[in-house]
């Protein structure tokens, strides 16, 4: 993840070829498409951040996003993260009352890998799947962008550009 | 989710249209009678009956004076317990109520004050806690206590859990937690609660409703 290696900026150079590729091969279907990528905004203290984006997978075969890294000018570390639902700990009636109410908590964790079957659409939104950003280096400020370069399994590096907005796009 | 549903089922009422005749008359007749209570505004939030009161509740704030958990007279206090190293969930619930205070009329906005409880001490201080919610909001409270049985037992006074992650000393961690917006008036009532994910259109519907019922 925090691949600091020499050959970066080759590397870099090449994965923008690639997304360009990726870009113009948009519409003709059968790729691995990367769409709506946005960050939210962080408040001036915010140490962490979160993007979101959707990824369709329009190829024959199963990929998974495994790998997700950021100009360490942005951020430290990305992580692929889950925010999920839990049950409360039922230790009063209190919280029965709650049950149908959202009254669970919310609770996040790091992934390895998102699945995205061949077809089908992860939404990476707020309060389900999304990219955490650590450490970031300064605010998301809005208006402005950042670049996050995607590992896939099988569709490789994708490089996408995030817009820094309030809300989703 | 909702104010239970007035429902006498006069329609379906076997026998005479004599006794069909009075089940309609009284299902009116109740709803009449819930009409003319007035004080229960259609609320597209979490209605809890009976109600929490919380005006018991307060916690340390700005400049170290405690405050309590009721709003101004004839105004709103939206609570929320959090943390600021919280990327998604609370940023994204900051943002809606954000975007909902700004779709309200301004005289209506201006009745509504934020206040966010830390359930990071650790990391957050008031400070940061109020440079945070500057980010979304002119009227705002941080709360911040560093004694957890404090904290503890104004998070139970909502129903509110949390759990920090195991960690190491230095690491980052994340700390899971109840993710609701109550939304308390003046006499310290949660009026209606608004789950993760609540919609800004319905936060604003909400507050439109009672600050308008404050003010008549």
């Amino acid at each position: 993840m925090k691949s600091t290696s020499p050959g970066r900026r080759i590397a870099f150079a090449l994965l923008a070829a690639v997304a360009v590729a990726v870009t113009a091969c948009r519409g003709g279907g059968g790729e691995l498409e990367v769409s709506d990528a946005w960050a939210r905004t962080s408040p001036s203290m915010a140490e962490a951040g979160a993007a979101y984006m959707q990824i369709t997978n329009g190829t024959a075969t199963a990929d998974a996003l495994v790998a997700v890294s950021v100009d360490p000018a942005v951020a430290g570390l990305a992580e692929i993260h889950e925010t999920v639902a839990v049950e409360p700990e039922m230790d009063s009636d209190e919280h029965s009352a709650t049950a149908d109410t959202g009254g669970h908590m919310m609770e996040m964790r790091a992934i390895d890998r998102l699945e995205i079957a061949s077809g089908e659409t992860a939404s990476l939104e707020p309060g389900g799947y999304h990219i955490m950003l650590l450490d970031l280096a300064r605010p998301l400020e809005t208006g402005s962008t950042i670049e996050l370069t995607l590992t896939f399994e099988n569709a490789g590096e994708i490089v996408v550009t995030a817009e820094v907005r309030d809300s989703a796009p | 989710m909702r104010i239970p549903p007035v429902s006498a089922h006069a329609t379906s009422v076997p026998g005479s249209n004599a006794s069909r005749f009075r089940a309609t008359s009284l299902a009116l007749a109740l709803m009449v009678v819930i009409a003319a209570c007035g004080d229960t505004p259609s609320l597209k939030g979490a209605v809890r009956n009976p109600p929490l009161q919380v005006a018991q509740v307060s916690l340390p704030g700005p400049d170290g004076q405690d405050v309590a958990m009721r709003a101004a007279p004839g105004g709103l206090l939206l609570a929320y317990f959090g943390y600021t190293s919280c990327p998604d969930v609370c940023p994204t619930t900051m943002a809606d109520i954000s975007r909902a205070l700004t779709d309200l009329e301004p005289g209506l906005a201006e009745r509504v004050t934020v206040a966010m409880v830390t359930v990071d001490p650790e990391r957050d201080t008031l400070e940061r806690l109020d440079d945070y919610l500057s980010h979304f909001f002119s009227r705002r409270i941080p709360l911040r206590t560093d004694d957890s049985a404090r904290l503890a037992d104004a998070a139970a006074a909502f129903g509110v859990q949390w759990e920090i992650e195991d960690h190491q000393p230095g690491e980052a961690y994340a700390v899971a937690h109840t993710a609701l917006t109550y939304v308390i008036d003046d006499t310290g009532t949660v009026r209606v609660e608004w789950p993760f994910g609540f919609s800004s259109e319905d936060m604003a519907a909400d507050m439109e409703s009672l600050l308008e019922e404050a003010q008549s």
